[in-house]
């Protein structure tokens, strides 16, 4: 199977999915996109997002069960597949191997 | 706090189903946060534009999936898309119109149903009955007495509970130094089981309240325990003074407790009370009851009608009374107001959509050449229209949002049923099926003026079909109707916008900017109202007694009554006046003054003599004063003293007393707003109701309230010192609410304008464009621009000339009217005003003609041969 390239907003967005863990939902993805990976996004990039990353076969999703605090609404959980797993890991290994020789920059 | 409405009905129409519930859930759960961390009015806007940002995305991934169904593909709806912007004045321009007359519709319909049909704002509001009693003769409306009360309470089986309330306002000390004067409704305790409100604290008032020898108790509104309480929950078991008697406070009510009464204070009021109160004659009680399950007003109206007739029975020597039962808010004789409310929103409606018609129909006869090139190179009929129709519905769509939007900020003033001034029982929140019905009628006159014309450009054969665009025949659209309405519709906004502009600068020039000869840094003001149930005599010598008590508090220079506060209209009252010119009777603004007016307010007599303790006896001739102005305004300089004028004959009566002019005051201007009215005339006040006291003291008088009431209470209890405020404070808001005001009327003026100006774009540009060909014809038969261009100019000249001058005349009559009811004085320069607007809408309507004129003037002579 041919492992398609990420963007930036896909490989941030598939790494909060992960650290979002079971419960990651849209709201929950958002926040950790905010919090940890420092990027804002309105809820509804990141539907455009999710929706291609889901077309791709990157993630998948299911419906949870209605929950009071949302207004008796369900959520529609996420979660990266195996392909969306390699997908992260060959853009980790094709950013490590561009970064081997960069120089630090000089301090003073 | 659960999302906006707006929102949540945004993305119900925009995103599919399978996906709605998760989003939905989504933007609750992220709308939480923001108003925990944000607050209510940023989350608002935050999620509102996340939910646009939502539905739009939708939309667009929609329309370039080619999703929209088989009546249109995905490429006709991008070319609709395009089209839409590729005229963004036009479509800007159409979306304007068609959400003015969605708010108009919308704002119409939700207030004829407020009005027509009042509601308590709880679940079984409408088994809420009112029952007056009235004298059968006149039926006009009379006090109930208790033992009427009583019958009805006793006999009525189609009613659970019959129920009494009165409102006033009473003294409220927290110390001697602390004293309020808040609005108190008492209320029979039995009533509060029935009604749907909880308390914040404490309880409600029981049954058991209202027997004889239970201890006196209150409950406070929400509003009041928080401004006088600071919100302290410890408030319940606190004793407070009301008037002359202690009452415990039992509890407090939230917000939506509004009714049997809207005061800021209920009062437990017992049975003992309620008699005494009830046989005292004073008619300001309101019975009330509610229905029991199966009974219909009418019902209870039969049954309280014959105990009633039972109970006058029982009393021969007094006037027979009958009983009149109807739900709570609901107003007899208001069949004609209704029916002319409901005359003018279909008139407005008329028009808006007449506009809107107008303008939709112009717009696509603009482009009946385009649609049929499309047609004569394959386009099915089908796809044409459903292209168009596209056009329509997303110009609806978005036309609905901003209507609605606007709808909402309007009506959302009105929400707070406390504050906004209006019976309890309307309501204004816009229901889920007028705006439903509002967004489909709009849709169905926005299709039927947008696909008529084009069915009509497709209904031929192509030859035909290009021939005749070619041609631009179009002639019936707009018929001789067209024209008057466009005429009408200038004259119209001519008028109204001019009369608008107009009162909002009288009113800016003399009441947000006045020239004041009063000094309103230093005069305090305040109504005094007398305890209810002492006499006159009694009365009068409790307002002697405060003003003495007054002039003896420190910094107080002087303290006098009045019934005018300076720096606003006095009341013009008909004056017969005695002239070398013959008698006139004129309206004269007047004002009643008590001892020492002129030196509190800093005004010297002129000449003859002012006002003594004498003139104010009763039984003394009767004696005035007149301002300056008065002289030079109303007898031509000539010196009023020893003039008489007296209080002209009302039509059923009598004149008054012929009053003697004693002495000329320097200064006093009696209107704010006409500076042609100023003059006018002071009598000696000898009716303490409605006074206004006027206390001048040296330093700065804020802060000043709280002494004068705790001082009114020291002498009396009841006696009320009300609407207190320094007089420049009090000026400021009388100027905040009339720029208000005027901005309103300005506001509305524009709108009606700018409709009239797209009336008038669509249907030049729409005959124009008609006249394309023949325009090349004429050019290209040698006839000059100036040939061409001259008549069309003329036809806009006219319209705008005959709509001017209409307009100006209406105009005019509605500052004559506002004139006269208002009392206000416009700039003089009235009829510029009226000029001014019609060259602007004259240059406007040539500028709408123009376009076209120039597109007609390129056609090249050779092509509009070859098309004949």
């Amino acid at each position: 199977m041919e492992v398609k390239r990420l963007t930036d907003v896909e490989l941030l967005l598939l790494l909060s999915v992960l650290r979002a863990g079971e419960s990651a939902h849209a709201s929950s993805i958002q926040e950790v996109l905010a919090t940890q990976g420092e990027r804002t996004t309105s809820l509804g990039s990141l539907y455009v997002t999710l929706t291609r990353l889901e077309e791709r076969g990157l993630i998948e999703s299911s419906k949870g069960a209605p929950t009071a605090e949302r207004g008796g609404k369900a959520k529609r959980f996420y979660a990266v597949t195996p392909a969306g797993l390699a997908a992260l890991h060959r853009t980790r290994s094709v950013f490590e191997r561009m970064w081997a020789d960069v120089p630090q920059p000089e301090r003073g | 706090m659960t999302a906006p409405w707006l929102a949540r009905a945004f993305l119900r129409l925009t995103v599919p189903k399978e996906e709605l519930e998760a989003i939905l859930g989504d933007l609750e759960e992220v709308h939480r946060w923001r108003v925990a961390v944000r607050g209510a009015k940023t989350a608002w806007l935050l999620t509102m534009h996340e939910a646009f940002g939502i539905g739009s995305r939708e939309c667009r991934d929609r329309i370039a999936d080619g999703m929209t169904g088989r009546w249109i593909s995905g490429s006709e709806v991008r070319l609709a898309a395009r089209l839409l912007l590729r005229t963004p004045m036009m479509t800007a321009t159409s979306v304007f119109a068609l959400a003015v007359g969605v708010a108009v519709a919308t704002i119409g319909f939700t207030s004829v149903d407020a009005i027509l049909n009042p509601r308590l704002p709880f679940e079984g509001g409408d088994r809420w009955v009112s029952i007056e009693a009235l004298d059968a003769e006149s039926r006009h409306s009379r006090s109930v007495e208790a033992t009427l009360f009583e019958r009805w309470r006793s006999e009525s089986r189609t009613l659970v509970h019959v129920g009494a309330v009165r409102e006033t306002l009473v003294n409220l000390a927290l110390d001697e130094d602390r004293v309020a004067v808040v609005s108190a409704g008492f209320v029979t305790p039995s009533t509060m089981p029935l009604l749907p409100v909880r308390p914040l604290h404490g309880r409600a008032f029981t049954p058991a309240d209202a027997r004889p020898g239970a201890p006196p108790v209150v409950l406070l509104t929400e509003p009041l325990w928080l401004r006088l309480f600071e919100g302290d929950p410890d408030v319940v078991g606190r004793s407070i003074r009301l008037g002359d008697t202690t009452y415990t406070v039992v509890g407090v009510l939230p917000n939506e407790a509004v009714y049997p009464t809207l005061a800021e204070l209920w009062v437990a009021w017992s049975a003992q009370d309620l008699s005494a109160h009830l046989d005292s004659g004073v008619s300001d009680t309101g019975v009330f009851g509610v229905l029991s399950a199966e009974a219909q007003p009418s019902d209870a109206n039969d049954q309280l009608g014959s105990a009633t007739m039972a109970w006058t029975d029982s009393r021969p020597d007094q006037p027979a009374a009958t009983v009149l039962v109807r739900r709570v808010g609901e107003v007899s004789g208001g069949g004609a107001p209704s029916a002319l409310l409901i005359a003018v929103l279909v008139g407005a409606l008329g028009v808006v959509a007449g506009n809107v018609g107008n303008l939709v129909v112009a717009r696509t006869a603009a482009r009946r050449g385009e649609l049929a090139v499309r047609s004569a190179l394959g386009a099915s009929r089908r796809r044409i229209v459903g292209q168009l129709a596209f056009e329509v519905l997303v110009m609806t769509v978005l036309a609905s949002a901003l209507g609605f939007a606007a709808t909402r900020l309007l009506l959302g003033a009105l929400d707070d049923r406390r504050t906004r001034d209006l019976p309890v029982t309307m309501d204004f929140s816009v229901s889920p099926r007028t705006l439903l019905f509002v967004f489909f009628a709009t849709l169905f006159v926005a299709t039927v003026a947008g696909l008529v014309p084009a069915l009509r450009s497709t209904r031929s054969n192509a030859s035909d079909a290009l021939r005749a665009a070619g041609r631009g025949s179009a002639r019936g659209i707009f018929g001789w109707f067209g024209h008057t309405m466009i005429v009408v519709q200038i004259a119209l906004s001519i008028g109204i916008l001019g009369a608008a502009t107009m009162i909002h600068s009288g009113w800016l020039t003399q009441y947000v900017n006045p020239t004041l000869d009063v000094p309103a840094e230093q005069l305090w003001m305040a109504g005094l109202i007398p305890p209810t149930g002492i006499d006159r005599l009694q009365a009068d010598a409790l307002s002697e007694e405060y003003l003495r008590r007054l002039r003896e508090l420190p910094d107080v220079r002087a303290v006098a009554l009045s019934t005018h506060v300076p720096g606003t209209d006095a009341d013009a009252r008909m004056i017969e006046m005695e002239r070398v010119e013959g008698e006139a009777i004129l309206r004269i603004p007047t004002i009643d003054v008590g001892p020492g007016y002129f030196g509190a307010v800093g005004h010297t007599v002129l000449a003859g003599r002012g006002l003594r303790p004498e003139d104010y006896l009763p039984g003394a001739p009767a004696v005035g004063l007149v301002n300056a102005d008065y002289a030079s305004q109303l007898l031509s300089d000539r010196n009023p003293v020893g003039t008489r004028v007296r209080a002209a004959a009302p039509a059923d009566g009598e004149p008054g007393p012929w009053i003697e002019i004693v002495g000329v005051v320097g200064g006093p201007s009696l209107s704010a707003a006409d500076p042609e009215r100023t003059g006018g005339l002071f009598l000696p006040l000898r009716n303490l109701d409605a006074t206004q006291i006027i206390v001048r003291s040296i330093e700065r008088p804020s802060g000043f309230g709280a002494q004068a009431r705790a001082t009114a209470f020291s002498v009396h209890p009841r006696l009320l010192v009300t609407g207190d405020a320094v007089l420049s404070e009090r000026l400021g808001n009388v100027r905040r609410i009339y720029a208000v005001m005027g901005s309103i009327l300005t506001g509305l003026g524009v709108v009606i304008l700018v409709l009239s100006l797209v009336a008038v774009y669509a249907l030049l540009s729409f005959e124009v464009t008609r006249r394309t060909r023949e325009i090349g014809v004429r050019v290209a038969l040698g006839a000059a621009r100036a040939d061409v261009v001259v008549p069309i100019a003329r036809r806009v000249g006219s319209y705008v000339v005959v709509g001017g001058v209409v307009g100006t005349v209406f105009g005019l009559g509605l500052l004559w009217m506002a004139r006269e009811m208002l009392v206000l004085r416009f700039p003089a320069t009235g009829a510029g005003t009226f000029l001014t607007l019609t060259g602007l809408v004259l240059a406007s309507a040539l500028l709408a003609a123009l376009v076209p004129v120039r597109r007609a003037l390129g056609v090249r002579p050779i092509e509009a041969l070859r098309a004949d």
